[in-house]
């Protein structure tokens, strides 16, 4: 593992990738400084869910879902970032530095998966770490909940990277890695409304496909929203979201292990 | 002992293809003992690359045996002690030449002391200590075939599989790897090199085979396919002499006052010219097998071209 991992660490290091993370961190930390002379005022009028909540409150919240934001756009990047590290580890005379040393092809594989997971969940929990202290000194606001928050990032990088390690392993092709990673945010985008679209489609044959696309993908951005939840004190009462995404994601690392078993160099 | 068992080898590629694939091993047999150096030679196409990916597990045979230190190819268990440099290595360009040893050393295992041990040993056995620290992807041509020669030794290997090591080194360099193979081999390590350079692998090899399409058609130790099947040059003074030689026995090629070269049918006959050369009481100086460069029997070996003319 730890060979796989310098090397990935290496790869990215060289690859430049930090600065972009780097830039995006920074202009969210010039973004939050700016808005330090901003006067939230907030006129509350009515008696509805807000009419209970005190400012500091919706205040809070609303950094939360502003930080949500930042880290599921560091988690993006990511996702588009790593999707060449497999493709390129298995070029034509580089493969054959790795595979002909002594560990099974699965073996190599789990740990380039974790290594990638391990780089680039670190950039993104660390860049998040810079933000969000900064956003609570100058808003003067802090939440130990927002742990939840860098909870679904690092699930959502795990999902993520199955299937760009899995389209990198079947097509050895970055870009047709990252349009898969494309594909699949969108579909799973779309079908997050699954119940609104079966009901909009009426045929239940397609009711029935549309079903169960949206239980079959992975759900990342449910999974954004249920940290959000439980980051205002709410209980998480549906499991599928997470349940089905991780199962997703073994489902691509079993594939993508399989067909670079039969897979020759 | 065998450290390579090849057994009835087969290799199809496409074989799922209308067109039948293609055959680039065809029921290829070899063992290859330890501590020996071994060539590997053949024209383009002839399967010696594929052969090496077979051992070590890069693609899978269609039939056939292999095993690798007493494992079969594939099992991860087999390459634990093999090093191998591939032809035409891209190593991971953003690596210096020490951290590709280093990632190496971690692949094979080894703990963080024995990988530094083994890198100061192996940069200096290389000859590449001064670019040690420089990203390979500024490296020569024959600079990388020098980390891709270290990286290959990082395991401490007892066989060593090496396609094309000296490809991009210059004359100097190559002395140097020729007598880096012989001193591994002198240390009982297996070393078998896949080399279009016939002269390199007659110096370095103690035994070659030679595939041609797909088939090994002929294996042997150098000395075995240097010297000219049954054909021997005996020196002495003939004078005006007549040797006579029964035809069912062989042939007479050449005969002059100091020189007779005779091809004999079995080489045991030659015994029979040599008596009766005494029974003349003429004096023998020197009988020796006639000998070919391995080039000149690689040629014959791989071209239809008539003997003489290859």
């Amino acid at each position: 593992m730890n060979g796989i991992l310098r090397d990935t660490v290496a790869e990215l290091i060289d690859r430049k990738i930090l600065y972009v993370f780097l830039g995006v961190t920074l202009i969210a930390v010039l973004v939050i400084a700016a808005t330090s002379s901003v006067d939230l005022r907030i006129q509350v009028s009515g008696t509805g869910e807000l009419g209970n909540t005190a400012p500091s409150v919706i205040a809070q919240s609303a950094l939360l879902k502003l930080f949500g934001a930042f880290i599921s756009l560091l988690v993006f990047l990511a996702a588009m970032a790593s999707a060449s590290l497999m493709p390129s580890a298995l070029e034509k005379g580089r493969v054959d530095f790795y595979l002909t040393k002594p560990l099974s092809r699965a073996g190599f594989l789990l740990r380039k998966y974790v290594a990638i997971w391990l780089t680039y969940g670190g950039i993104v929990v660390a860049c998040g770490l810079i933000v969000y202290p900064v956003a609570g000194l100058v808003h003067g606001t802090s939440d130990s909940r927002v742990a939840y928050l860098f909870g679904a990032s690092l699930v959502n990088l795990a999902i993520w990277f199955s299937i760009t390690v899995a389209a990198g392993v079947l097509s050895r092709s970055a870009p047709i890695a990252i349009m898969t990673a494309f594909i699949v945010w969108v579909g799973q985008t779309i079908l997050a409304g699954h119940t609104a679209i079966g009901d909009f489609i009426g045929s239940s044959g397609w009711k029935y496909l549309v079903d169960a696309l949206y239980y079959i993908l992975p759900k990342p951005s449910i999974l954004f929203d249920q940290a959000f939840a439980l980051c205002e004190g709410k209980a998480i009462t549906d499991w599928v979201p997470l349940g089905s995404s991780i199962l997703f994601a073994a489902a691509m690392l079993v594939a993508a292990a399989e067909i670079l078993r039969r897979k020759e160099f | 002992m065998n450290i390579i068992e090849v057994g009835e080898l087969t290799k199809v590629y496409d074989s799922r293809s209308r067109r039948g694939g293609v055959v680039a091993l065809d029921r290829v047999a070899l063992q290859i003992q330890t501590g020996e150096i071994f060539g590997l030679l053949g024209p383009n196409g002839a399967g010696k690359t594929t052969l090496f990916k077979l051992l070590l597990g890069l693609v899978a045979p269609s039939s056939g045996d292999i095993q690798l230190c007493g494992y079969t190819a594939g099992d991860p268990r087999s390459r634990q002690k093999v090093g191998y440099l591939p032809e035409n290595p891209r190593f991971p360009g953003y690596l210096t030449g020490r951290a590709l040893l280093k990632l190496a050393g971690r692949l094979h295992g080894l703990s963080g002391e024995e990988i530094d041990a083994r890198i100061i040993l192996l940069l200096q056995l290389v000859d590449m200590e001064k670019w040690a620290d420089t990203k390979i992807r500024k490296y020569s041509k024959g600079m990388i075939q020098r980390i891709g020669l270290a990286q290959s030794l990082m395991p401490d290997p007892e066989l060593l599989l090496l396609d094309e090591p000296t490809d991009g080194i210059d004359p100097v360099g190559k002395v140097e790897f020729r007598q880096i193979f012989l001193r591994l081999k002198g240390e009982g390590r297996t070393v078998v090199l896949n080399s279009h350079l016939l002269s390199e692998v007659e110096l370095a090899a103690d035994r070659v085979g030679i595939l041609n399409r797909g088939k090994l058609v002929k294996l042997g130790s150098i000395e075995a396919l240097t010297s000219k099947q049954s054909q021997f040059e005996i020196e002495a003074d003939f004078g005006d002499e007549l040797i006579d030689i029964p035809s069912e026995m062989g042939t007479k090629l050449f005969l002059s006052a100091q020189k007779l070269v005779v091809e004999m049918r079995h080489d045991e006959d030659i015994n029979f010219v040599i008596d009766q050369i005494r029974s003349k009481r003429i004096s023998i100086r020197s009988v020796k097998p006639i000998r070919v460069s391995l080039e000149q029997s690689f040629f014959e070996t791989v071209t239809d071209l008539p003997q003489g003319l290859a």
